[in-house]
């Protein structure tokens, strides 16, 4: 392909975007410089929640266990002096797999309705836990006081122009493992799950063992974003397990479109975006949230990007 | 629509600071919501009167207030705080209740070189081992009044065996830690130690077990604030003990802010305090007036804080003539200030921390409402106050 | 022994409590398969509504048909007017409740701000009554008789009454209800109109011990989490005695084991859904 066809079709807009994110941080200021690092680990996270629903069909509403798990798992290790980003991603990932295999053998033989509960269920033990165990987590004041990790070749990641760039490049490479993922042989079965179990068991596919894998998957990516987001605050706390989150995590993918390959991030650019500016309007900015979702949800529920999709058709 | 709101604010919100006759910006933070909600506005309220009192002017550079909602949660405060410095471009940071959120922002509010005036917060590390030239406090370290309490308790109320309740969160473990030293130190024995969580719905289960210490200990010490306090003294009335086992606690438990909902639960009950409505000075008549007029409802010891925090503030400012863009300057003149507060005289210690008098001070019953009174005075506690024994 | 007394009485009203919310909470899960998510919003603004109207009135029975009136209101909207067109669509649905919570739990805000309150208590129940060489309050018995009784009226109503058949079904076997042709819609709304009123009714009750302040919508919706995973979704009989087992749990692990209170809180649920997923009373999902 000549680099002047990649600027056209299918990749105009992606193409656009990256452009504008790369010039990004010479427009403008650090404090939206740090909004869009904010949406590029909501992004890594929203997508590992869409492996779930939008390709799987399992609606998990405790999504933000996985985060919240790698998300002190990185707090322990920095506070302890871990300083290299690699070790602490990889164990973050490792945690947050091994929750959902761990989650996933107790929630995957429930079906929808009774699925959303386990899982919710489940993210609130976790809460609990880090609420509780104050001799281990400080409880609800959090562990702070984290730094910025150190990733080798020299680059100081403490300024946020350069955690800009870093998170830009993470983001982008879990963008391509998760392309690489849901269009291989593999992601085309969870799809055929999604749209019928029935149909799949009898094709002869061991169905619950594909749900569980794509389950694990689910985790260790959210760990990557739980990871990366306390790295970006210097701060976890059991807010990381909130079910306002996890709820969150689903409301960018109605918004942005799940099933999508950026669906998600849109949905998550949306949503952190909307809770930030609104925020600085006005004091109501909870309710103009609250009317702004339900009225999405009502008009938008297959969600915004695929109602441009269909518009462009 | 949100692609246009965005580029809107990123229009106006990238404005810089001109030159020095421009406004001066202070950056505020508080609750508005949850526990510490009705704090968060009294805190407010404080600090918006005295900038009122000085028409919003210092040194001929008007003074602009904003204020942003930390919703008690330290993740939410450092996300506002870096709007605060980042987007808004303030001067000086000021407010933080909670002791969690004050935690979170230390590291930030540090490396980016504001100075953050804790108006509430009595996180004790900040003004010792977590110490910086950036961070003041004008309100109380956890711990401070608790220290006079604890030997007051031993020294002049006879006490000798206490049971201790308190929040679980840091600010009620440091503040047990203070009136235990002093209490510990003078002879006395703390028998037992409890501590419910924050938000804790019923302290049914906790005060059954109080029952079998009646007769056994001279007092319960306690600490809760905000909507804990409420159910907890309106609790310990219900199950009997308020007349077999008296209440000795930290000023949030009996606050002006909680007495509308505790009334007869909370009469009699004495407290320390570093501010009590009911002090009979010039300052704080005028000062509770002047509340009462502006905001029609009584002030307690968040108002004043915040109060006095802004007059800190403001009376560095006049005496470096508005010129805060010279850090050094005005951060050596803020170390200097003095003044005569509503509480009394206040000024700060060498870890920036503020020095007042502690309160003895009881819940009376006045024309049918609920007021603290003054019953004793503990004069020039800071937050390494010891009793000579 | 006193001890043990007012603990076991302790529990009880807090299980009475429990049961208000979980009751409403388990019967619209059970039936619509919606995870109500603004269940304790019902309870937050019945709980101001009805603060307001006993400043007004000092009347404690007003202020609770007031409230109650107001709150099922709200649920009957809710569902007929934004849930109902996403039937079988349970995410959703969700994500709708979610964003009720947040419209519900901003303008209480507005309006009340956001200091904590107590409800004043009914002026009958102000006391306390000895039992034995114990001083306990005359309110949390009224509690414990209120949520006897409620819990009695509900067990009238599901075994002895047409429409409580007809839930019991739905729960049972959605399918057959559909088919058999009565108006489901109709049963949607009278059941998320029930399930708002009982939780309304927990406000109101609630509201003197507990109180009424920002926040407590999410902690009696974990509650009633707790509660309904325990017990069994979809059976008021698994709520009532989830209720007992969490709100007497609750209460003997605070009173004996403080340091581990909410772990005592967490520790059964976490047990349930490893060994039982739908609880000691729901059913098994296949």
């Amino acid at each position: 392909m000549k680099v002047a066809e990649i600027f056209k079709g299918p990749f105009l807009l992606p193409s656009f975007f990256a452009v504008l994110t790369i010039l990004f941080p010479f427009l403008f200021s650090n404090y939206y410089v740090g909004l869009v690092i904010q949406i590029f680990i909501m992004a890594i996270f929203a997508m590992s929640l869409d492996i779930l629903v939008g390709h799987t069909g399992l609606p998990s509403m405790g999504h933000a266990a996985y985060y919240g798990v790698a998300g002190y798992a990185t707090g322990f290790l920095c506070l302890a002096g871990v300083k290299n980003f690699w070790l602490v991603v990889v164990l973050g990932m490792g945690l947050g797999g091994l929750t959902a295999a761990f989650f996933g053998l107790l929630a995957i033989r429930a079906r929808g309705p009774y699925f959303m509960l386990i899982t919710l269920a489940l993210s609130q033990v976790l809460w609990g836990i880090a609420f509780k165990w104050r001799s281990v987590t400080k409880g609800d004041d959090g562990l702070p006081g984290i730094g910025r990790p150190e990733i080798g070749m020299g680059i100081d990641l403490k300024p946020d122009l350069y955690f800009y760039y870093f998170t830009f490049a993470i983001f982008l490479i879990v963008l391509v493992a998760l392309f690489i993922l849901l269009n291989s042989p593999f992601g085309y079965t969870l799809r055929g799950i999604r749209e019928s179990e029935s149909r799949m068991k009898a094709l002869g596919y061991n169905v619950w063992l594909y749900k569980y894998v794509g389950f694990i998957f689910a985790g260790i990516f959210a760990g990557i974003s739980g990871a990366l987001w306390v790295y970006y605050s210097g701060f976890v706390n059991p807010s990381n397990f909130g079910v306002d989150l996890s709820v969150k995590a689903l409301l960018m993918l109605i918004l942005g479109g799940s099933g999508s390959l950026f669906g998600p991030s849109i949905g998550a650019g949306i949503i952190v975006l909307l809770e930030n500016l609104v925020s600085g309007f006005t004091e109501r900015w909870s309710l103009v949230l609250g009317i702004v979702y339900v009225t999405v949800i009502m008009l938008f529920s297959e969600g915004i990007f695929s109602v441009f999709k269909r518009g462009r058709n | 629509m949100i692609m246009s709101m965005f580029l809107f604010s990123l229009a106006f919100g990238n404005r810089g600071i001109a030159e020095a006759a421009e406004p001066i910006k202070i950056g505020y933070l508080a609750p508005y919501v949850g526990v510490f909600a009705k704090f968060g506005s009294d805190l407010r309220d404080g600090f918006k009167l005295y900038l009122e009192e000085i028409g919003n002017k210092v040194a001929g550079r008007q003074i602009i207030f904003i204020d942003e909602d930390t919703e008690g949660k330290p993740e939410v405060g450092l996300v506002k705080t870096k709007k605060l410095v980042e987007k808004d471009h303030v001067q000086i940071l000021a407010g933080i209740i909670s002791s969690g959120v004050a935690y979170a922002v230390r590291d930030y509010v540090i490396a980016s070189k504001v100075p953050l005036v804790i108006t509430n917060a009595g996180a004790t590390k900040l003004t010792q081992e977590q110490r910086s030239p950036f961070i003041f406090r004008t309100s109380f370290a956890n711990c401070q009044q608790d220290l006079a309490g604890g030997w007051y308790a031993y020294a002049k109320m006879g006490a000798r065996k206490v049971i201790m309740m308190g929040s679980d969160y840091a600010a009620g473990h440091e503040k047990a830690a203070g009136f235990k030293k002093t209490f510990k130190f003078m002879g006395g024995e703390v028998v037992e130690e409890t501590y419910p969580p924050l938000g804790t719905n019923d302290f049914a289960p906790y005060l059954a077990k109080v029952a079998n210490y009646v007769g056994k200990v001279d007092r319960t010490w306690a600490f809760f604030a905000g909507s804990d306090a409420i159910r907890f003294v309106n609790q310990y009335q219900e199950y009997g003990l308020k007349e077999k086992l008296k209440l000795f606690c930290e000023e949030g438990v009996t606050d002006e802010a909680n007495l509308p909902s505790q009334k007869e639960a909370a009469l009699g009950v004495e407290s320390y305090a570093r501010y009590c409505i009911g002090h009979d000075s010039s300052e704080n008549k005028r000062f509770v007036r002047e509340y009462r007029k502006k905001y029609n409802y009584d002030p307690g010891s968040l108002s004043e804080g915040g109060y006095v925090g802004a007059k800190f503030i403001v009376k560095a400012l006049e005496a470096v003539k508005g010129k805060i863009e010279n850090q050094e300057a005005f951060l050596k003149a803020l170390r200097s200030v003095k003044f005569e507060a509503p509480r009394g005289p206040v000024r700060f210690d060498e870890h920036q921390n503020v020095i007042f008098n502690t309160f003895i001070q009881r819940v009376e019953k006045k024309d049918g409402k609920y007021n603290n009174i003054v019953v004793d005075m503990i004069p020039d506690v800071d937050q390494y106050w010891m009793p000579k024994k | 022994m006193a001890f043990w007394i007012i603990q076991i009485l302790n529990g009880l009203s807090f299980s009475m409590l429990l049961f208000l919310v979980a009751a409403g909470f388990t019967l619209i899960f059970g039936l619509m398969k919606i995870i109500n998510i603004a269940h304790g919003s019902f309870y937050l603004l019945s709980a101001y509504i009805g603060l307001t109207v006993l400043r007004a009135t000092e009347n404690f029975l007003l202020a609770t048909i007031a409230s109650s009136i107001a709150v099922v209101l709200v649920g009957i909207a809710m569902q007929s007017l934004f849930l109902r067109r996403f039937y079988m669509k349970e995410l959703q649905q969700v994500l709708l409740t979610f964003g009720f919570v947040l419209i519900i739990a901003d303008l209480c805000l507005w309006i009340w701000g956001g200091n904590p309150m107590a409800l004043p208590k009914p002026s009958l129940f102000r006391g306390s009554i000895w039992i034995g060489s114990v001083v306990f309050p005359s309110y949390r018995l009224f509690v414990i008789l209120v949520g006897v009784i409620i819990a009695v009226g509900l067990w009238i109503f599901q075994e002895k009454t047409k429409f409580g058949a007809i839930v019991r079904a739905g729960v049972d076997d959605e399918e057959m209800l559909r088919g058999s042709g009565i108006n489901i819609q109709m049963v949607f709304v009278g059941v998320f109109g029930l399930g708002a009123l009982l939780a309304g009714i927990g406000g109101m009750i609630g509201g003197p011990f507990v109180g009424v302040f920002p926040g407590v919508d999410i902690s009696m919706l974990l509650l009633a989490l707790v509660v309904v995973i325990i017990g069994g979704v979809g059976s008021l009989r698994g709520a009532f005695v989830g209720s007992l087992f969490v709100g007497l749990t609750d209460n003997f692990g605070k009173a004996l084991f403080p340091e581990l209170s909410l772990f005592t809180l967490f520790a059964p649920m976490a047990i349930i859904l490893a060994i039982r997923p739908t609880g000691i009373f729901g059913k098994i999902e296949e």
